[in-house]
């Protein structure tokens, strides 16, 4: 079986903590790993879709031209190169000369960030610790972007076009942290070791 | 979210209106034009949003009508849902029905061109997509042989008012992005076929783009 590796966009649930004392892995981090060890034995890849995660994956490009005319970035297409070493595996949406940018594509407009100053979601944060760490790069930003939602059966068209651009893009920077990485590094060790035991109870 | 409007602030009192023209008067009256939208990305198509015929229909019909789902299948490389509106003639009180059908491209992984037949290269989450869009599509299409009221007249195809064109606007003069797309050609970050593969290139917004590629302008 190949080697663990933590996919970027997974990343945020190893490295939750474990709430047991004594306990060295979350059960956030068990339950990711023994998906990950099913779709090796079994062959298939895990399937989750939402009306969400369809709109970000009918809407990418979109999105992507949108960020580069209203953050005034050069131009730029989306990156199809998945990096990897040792530890890690990821697809950074771009990739600019000096930080890597990932698009999140909000579903409306209260899922967007508006009023938010800091990235609100810690798996993003650790997302972009590993596409610096893969790339080199050392600044990284997460765009929010609101486009309009498509009407669908389940729910009616929210159209934003007529809203200020600088309600509908949100940007938060992140870092690199050398001492991040490491975390990462060594949890996915811990995992490898946590994939070992697990594989003995069920080749007895 | 705006409250609906109750159909009688806009035609008057809808009982009393059928009571006097007659049900089928009021269901071939236009639909207002605050109802009336324009789809987000292709131009000048008008429809009526799934949750406004909804409210027709329980505004006309009360809870005198139900939607039946007949068939969903695959057609070609698209889903397809057949659905069966039955409603209570609200003047002869018997149960009657209009059919309507609607059908969804399924969407392909980026780059891979039409659906294979193998269905290899199919998005995740495709269908789940493509078959409530092909269910709203299909419900408009029934409710459109109530009347003009239910935007039957707005667009004679109606699936095609209502599909999400996923075409990013051509890249030529008018894109907001065309001289950051110009100068990247330019310094050679792209070649002309990288930026072709994502947006549908004009012939002369191509040939400006290769001539700056090659240096000749």
């Amino acid at each position: 079986m190949e080697q663990f590796k933590i996919r970027a966009s997974g990343c945020g649930q190893i490295m939750t903590n474990a709430k047991k004392d004594g306990e060295l892995l979350s059960q956030t981090t068990k339950t990711y790993v023994d998906a990950w060890l099913k779709e090796k034995i079994y062959g298939y890849r895990k399937q989750f879709s939402s009306k969400q995660t369809d709109k970000g994956l009918a809407y990418e490009d979109e999105a992507i031209d949108k960020a580069i005319e209203w953050l005034n970035l050069p131009f730029v297409l989306k990156n199809e190169q998945k990096f990897e070493n040792d530890f890690i595996t990821g697809e950074p949406d771009l990739i600019l000369e000096d930080c890597i940018i990932d698009i999140k594509n909000s579903w409306d407009c209260f899922t967007f960030p508006l009023f938010e100053t800091e990235l609100p979601n810690d798996d993003y944060y650790w997302q972009m610790q590993c596409y610096m760490e893969l790339t080199g790069k050392r600044k990284a930003k997460v765009v929010y972007i609101l486009l309009t939602t498509p009407e669908t059966y389940q729910n009616m068209e929210m159209v934003y076009d007529h809203v200020p651009t600088e309600q509908r893009i949100k940007v938060f920077e992140v870092d690199y942290d050398p001492e991040a990485v490491e975390k990462i590094k060594k949890r996915v060790e811990e995992i490898r070791i946590y994939i070992e035991t697990k594989l003995q109870t069920i080749n007895k | 979210m705006a409250k609906l409007p109750a159909i009688k602030n806009i035609y008057g009192d809808i009982e009393l209106a059928i009571k006097q023209d007659g049900l089928m008067a009021v269901l071939n009256q236009p639909p207002a034009n605050e109802w009336v939208k324009e789809h987000p990305y292709v131009k000048n198509y008008k429809y009526l949003p799934i949750e406004r015929v909804e409210w027709l229909l329980k505004s006309i019909f009360k809870t005198g009508y139900k939607i039946e789902v007949i068939k969903t299948a695959l057609m070609l490389n698209a889903v397809e849902v057949t659905v069966r509106v039955h409603y209570r003639d609200i003047i002869t009180g018997e149960w009657m029905f209009h059919d309507g059908v609607g059908a969804q491209e399924i969407q392909t992984q980026k780059d891979s061109g039409h659906l294979k037949l193998d269905m290899s290269n199919i998005n995740r989450g495709a269908i789940t997509m493509a078959l409530p869009i092909a269910k709203t599509l299909a419900v408009k299409d029934a409710c459109d042989h109530f009347g003009n009221i239910f935007g039957a007249n707005l667009n004679r195809k109606d699936y095609i008012e209502y599909g999400v064109d996923l075409t990013l606007q051509p890249m030529d003069e008018k894109h907001p992005n065309w001289e950051k797309v110009k100068a990247a050609i330019k310094s050679k970050s792209y070649a002309v076929e990288d930026i072709e593969a994502k947006y549908t290139l004009t012939d002369q917004a191509k040939e400006t783009l290769k001539k700056l590629y090659d240096g000749t302008i």
